[in-house]
């Protein structure tokens, strides 16, 4: 009590003292009134004053008074100096909110735990699988039938939980007039009561939705698109929507706060996994990943090996006799493939794996810059702090002690961090949502809930006192250690102190350098990668626009007409040419078939296959170089045509025309005729830029000679010039009222598939040269403001040295010598750090290396004009010294 | 009126005993009540008496009101023992008695 009471006094100090002094008036009065001698009386008290002080002593803690005419005191210098204050705020406000805005980014997307039940003991199950090039990849997807008998198996030791992924999918609300879009989550129904999750209206799913096959047709909506979408209506219950020909009732809505597992990708609408009714038997789909959550009490490691040896049971059970392995260690590898739980309690999601690397970087960027700023204001401070030592000299001389003198500059240090972690998080308030902005395209987006919860306070608070103590420290430490005879007399520093002065520069300057180098690497990426040849042309409003278009059949409506689908979407009269494609080319599948040229299987380099219907060489503007298009009778696998990089690499550039490319996995017509070759174009990814593709038609026939339905395709359509996109968004409403039986799903541009391969590289590149200008900045202004000082403090030397003959040049060089020699000091070290930190970009980078010399041109010319311009201006002052003044004002 | 250099240990245990006895005393009554029971002996000195009063409130042995008096009208800041207070006032009894007693001694036997 006696503490608290006394802090709580300190900052009353006001009405303490009225009422003291009531009383000891009442009491001089009383006393007066009793007949003693009013001047005696008065004398009697010691003077009020003294009496005060006294009394007060004992009332207010010493080190809370002082801090409070810290404060006060702080406050008034910092406004003392209203530029230099100005610039330490912004700067270190700038990198401050870059700092929380990263932090809000890889929280969102990375750190911030699910609010479900036993987050932290949240696994996702994944084993082990080899890449096409034998690297070790981890598989996280699972068949419906293992994960069931899975779940029978582990009963009792741990309960197993279902999870597609999120997709985004076509849906039709009632009596809405458009076809909308939301992300549906295919989930156990159990997934609810297992993870603790609380309805926020209705009911959630149980284990009741999801036991037979199509029979369940529930819907559970998440806190977040019923208030969208539904505005929080309180009746949405029992509403129904349509996914395809299935209608949904709404039975629930979720617990606000929780929006799937997937962070990046929130769900809108959960259905229990048996609605997937064509899925659910298959045991070689692999659709959605296993969830558990570890029991209490159970070894990890144990229950690894248990599921382990579990899959194995599962895969030997499942192999058949006839499977064929390329060796005995690839089979052996299956079957004895390791199982992992990785930790999944953020979440786990394409999006995480997508982008830790790259957050990763541009956090460490982002630190640098930090750094930087911080270096910046102890400069500043310390400046400052060798201005005041006649000040601190002063108060150690009339008996502040040493730590006095430390809370003094704290206190000053502190209310700079508090005001710049204002200002920063007011900056990362608007640039973190502006870093998910440019995620966002048609192609590509990602959605992260950027809210700013008890994490991003606390990281900001703690960001702030680390700062303090990292940009505090060193003025700190120097305002303590004056020396009150020698500063009172006005001596200069000792030249030891400068050093420390120029050591900062120097960790500025390498800082600075390797930003700078690391955004260099991250433009040239970008820029070749942009530069990479398509093959094909994407078109734009003049010459126009290469479009996509999805359709489906209905469901029961197995067949699709392509052909008169073709004919009818080329006589549309915006549409200049159209042809029908498996897919898209960058759209994100990828069909690796099983081929052989000469008896031989192809192996070696990826080699990928695309059905394409006639014309569709002619829609994308891919030149044909020899033989023939499909013709509206070819089929697959009679016919194939093949680019230019399969012909180099599996025909060692012999005239291809006629030969054979043999398809094992058919028995009837075995092998396929090249019957044409085109220029290359990229297929899957751009950073992989051409590789071999075998054209087939798009009709298929199976073994017995039959037509396969295809109940699923594509459209490539080359629109006329002058024709928006926009302008084709009615396309598939008329192609659906024109033909019964079909469903026309999105529209994806071309160009905006060729932009998302590029998402990445467009971020880091434009951040990474966002933190390089703001660290060359700071380092500039930390340059000038240096030498600015030294020039000032050395005024005196420079007097006396030229009034003793020293010409101009002479000062000058001094000083361009110092300069120079922080500035190769800092860059060494620099390009040390930046050929260091290569290994943990590499894999960000494309067609560019970290020792490329080049590269390191940007930093040393940056670095080298600005360390020009920042030296300027206190060199001029240095030779422009007039000695008679300066020698006389001393 | 000269200075007793004797009262500085005691007057804690001068003000919680008169508390003890009359509770409600304001500072000027206090002073006097020490001055009449020591029949002019003992003065407490204002002081003192003040910067007392205020830390041993704060330490928790009285605690204070303002009232306003009804023969003056004027507002009064009356004091009162605590029950730790009193705890305090015993022990500095028994450390007075201790410290007499063997001044007393002293005096006799030496």
């Amino acid at each position: 009590m006696g503490f608290w009471n006394r802090l709580r006094n300190s900052f009353r100090r006001d009405n303490l003292q009225r009422d003291l002094e009531e009383e000891l008036a009442a009491h001089l009065e009383e006393a007066i009134a009793s007949g003693r001698d009013p001047g005696e009386a008065r004398r009697a008290f010691g003077g009020m004053l003294r009496q005060r002080e006294h009394a007060a002593d004992y009332l207010l803690l010493g080190w809370a008074e002082n801090l409070r005419a810290d404060v006060v005191f702080g406050i008034r210098q910092l406004a003392k100096h209203k530029v230099a204050t100005l610039a330490a705020v912004l700067s270190l406000g700038l990198a401050i909110g870059a700092t929380m805005a990263s932090f809000r980014l890889v929280d969102a997307l990375l750190f911030r735990p699910l609010p479900v039940e036993g987050a932290e003991r949240l696994r996702v199950l994944t084993y082990e699988m080899r890449g096409a090039d034998g690297k070790q990849l981890w598989g996280d997807h699972h068949s419906y039938p293992f994960f069931a008998w899975l779940r029978a198996e582990m009963r009792g030791k741990v309960e197993l939980v279902a999870a597609a992924g999120t997709w985004r999918m076509g849906v039709e609300h009632e009596k809405a007039e458009e076809r909308e879009q939301f992300n549906r989550q295919q989930v156990s129904g159990w997934m609810f009561p297992v993870f603790g999750l609380k309805p926020a209206l209705g009911r959630l799913l149980s284990e009741e939705d999801d036991r037979t096959p199509g029979k369940h047709p529930v819907a559970v909506l998440t806190h977040h698109y019923w208030q969208r979408r539904f505005g929080g209506d309180p009746k949405v219950q029992g509403r129904t929507f349509k996914l395809g020909a299935v209608v949904c009732e709404i039975v629930g809505v979720t617990e606000k706060g929780f929006s799937g597992m997937e962070p990046g990708r929130p769900a809108d609408v959960f259905t229990p996994m048996n609605m997937n009714s064509e899925a659910i038997g298959e045991d070689g789909y692999n659709w959605f990943r296993i969830w558990l959550r570890l029991p209490e009490g159970v070894s990890e490691e144990a229950l690894r090996q248990e599921l382990g040896a579990k899959l194995r049971a599962w895969r030997e059970a499942k192999a058949a006799k006839g499977d064929e392995w390329a060796d005995e260690g690839a089979r052996a590898r299956y079957f004895s493939a390791p199982v992992r739980l990785e930790d999944a309690r953020a979440g786990y999601s394409d999006a995480q794996k997508k982008y830790r690397q790259s957050l990763g970087v541009l956090a460490a960027l982002v630190g640098l810059v930090l750094l930087i700023a911080c270096a910046n204001v102890a400069n500043l401070m310390t400046g400052q702090a060798m201005a005041r030592a006649k000040e601190m000299a002063l108060r150690v001389s009339i008996g502040a002690g040493r730590a006095r003198l430390v809370q003094l500059v704290l206190v000053e240090s502190a209310l700079l961090a508090v005001a710049a972690t204002v200002a920063g998080a007011a900056f990362s308030a608007w640039s973190a949502p502006f870093v998910v902005g440019m995620l966002q395209s048609p192609e590509e987006n990602l959605q992260l809930d950027l809210y700013a919860d008890a994490r991003v306070w606390l990281f900001g608070a703690a960001l702030s006192l680390g700062v303090t103590l990292l940009f505090g420290l060193l003025p700190t430490l120097r305002a303590s250690g004056v020396q009150p005879a020698a500063a009172l007399k006005g001596e200069e520093a000792p030249k030891r102190k400068q050093r420390v002065l120029y050591a900062m520069l120097a960790a500025q300057v390498a800082f600075c350098f390797v930003v700078h180098f690391a955004a260099g690497l991250f433009w040239a990426s970008l820029d070749r990668l942009s530069a990479v040849p398509l093959g094909f042309d994407t078109g734009n409003y003049e010459t126009g626009n290469l479009v996509n278009l999805e359709v489906e059949a209905t469901p029961g409506q197995k067949v699709v007409k392509w052909e008169a689908l073709t004919e009818r979407l080329r006589q549309a009269p915006m549409v200049e040419q159209a042809a029908a494609e498996g897919w898209p080319l960058l759209g994100g599948n990828f069909w690796t078939p099983g081929l052989e040229v000469d008896g031989k299987r192809l192996s070696g380099i990826e080699t990928y296959m695309l059905s394409v219907g006639p014309g569709w060489f002619e829609t994308m503007k891919i030149p044909l170089v020899s033989g023939r298009d499909f013709r509206p009778t070819d089929v697959h696998p009679r016919v194939v045509i093949v680019n230019e990089a399969f012909v180099r690499a599996h025909f060692g550039n012999q005239n291809p025309l006629g030969r054979r490319v043999e398809n094992s996995g058919y028995k009837e017509s075995p092998y396929a005729e090249v019957v044409g070759v085109v220029k290359d174009a990229v297929y899957g990814e751009l950073r992989k830029g051409f590789l071999p593709v075998a054209y087939v038609p798009f009709e298929r026939l199976n073994d017995r000679g039959e037509a396969i339905p295809k109940p699923w395709g594509n459209f490539a359509l080359r629109l006329r010039p002058g024709v928006g996109v926009g302008d084709v968004k009615t396309l598939g409403r008329e192609l659906e009222s024109s033909m019964a039986g079909i469903r026309v799903g999105g529209m994806r541009e071309q160009q905006a598939l060729v932009d998302a391969q590029m998402v990445r590289e467009r971020l880091l590149a434009a951040l990474a040269a966002f933190f390089a200008v703001l660290a060359l900045i700071l380092a500039g202004v930390g340059l000038y403001g240096v030498l600015d000082y030294t020039v000032a403090q050395q005024r005196r030397e420079i007097g006396i040295r030229m009034a003793l003959g020293a010409p101009p040049e002479e000062v000058a060089r001094k000083y361009l010598l110092e300069v120079l020699g922080v500035l190769a000091v800092g860059s060494l070290v620099g390009l040390l750090l930046g050929v260091g930190s290569e290994r943990y970009i590499a894999s960000l980078l494309f067609e560019i290396k970290a020792s490329d010399w080049q590269m390191m041109l940007l930093p040393l010319g940056s670095l080298g004009l600005t360390g020009l311009f920042a030296t300027a201006a206190p060199l001029w002052r240095a030779i422009t010294v007039d000695p008679a003044t300066t020698l006389r004002a001393q | 009126m000269p200075k007793n250099d004797a009262l500085q240990g005691t007057l804690d245990l001068l003000v919680l005993k008169v508390l003890s006895r009359r509770p409600g005393l304001h500072g000027y009554a206090l002073m006097t009540a020490v001055q009449e029971i020591s029949r002019d002996v003992l003065r407490l000195e204002e002081g003192s008496l003040y910067p007392a009063l205020r830390r041993m409130e704060e330490e928790g042995w009285i605690k204070a009101e303002w009232i306003i008096r009804e023969d003056t009208s004027r507002r009064a800041r009356i004091y009162e023992l605590t029950a730790a207070g009193a705890k305090q006032l015993a022990a500095e009894q028994e450390r007075w008695q201790a410290v007499t007693s063997a001044v007393n001694r002293v005096l006799r036997m030496a």
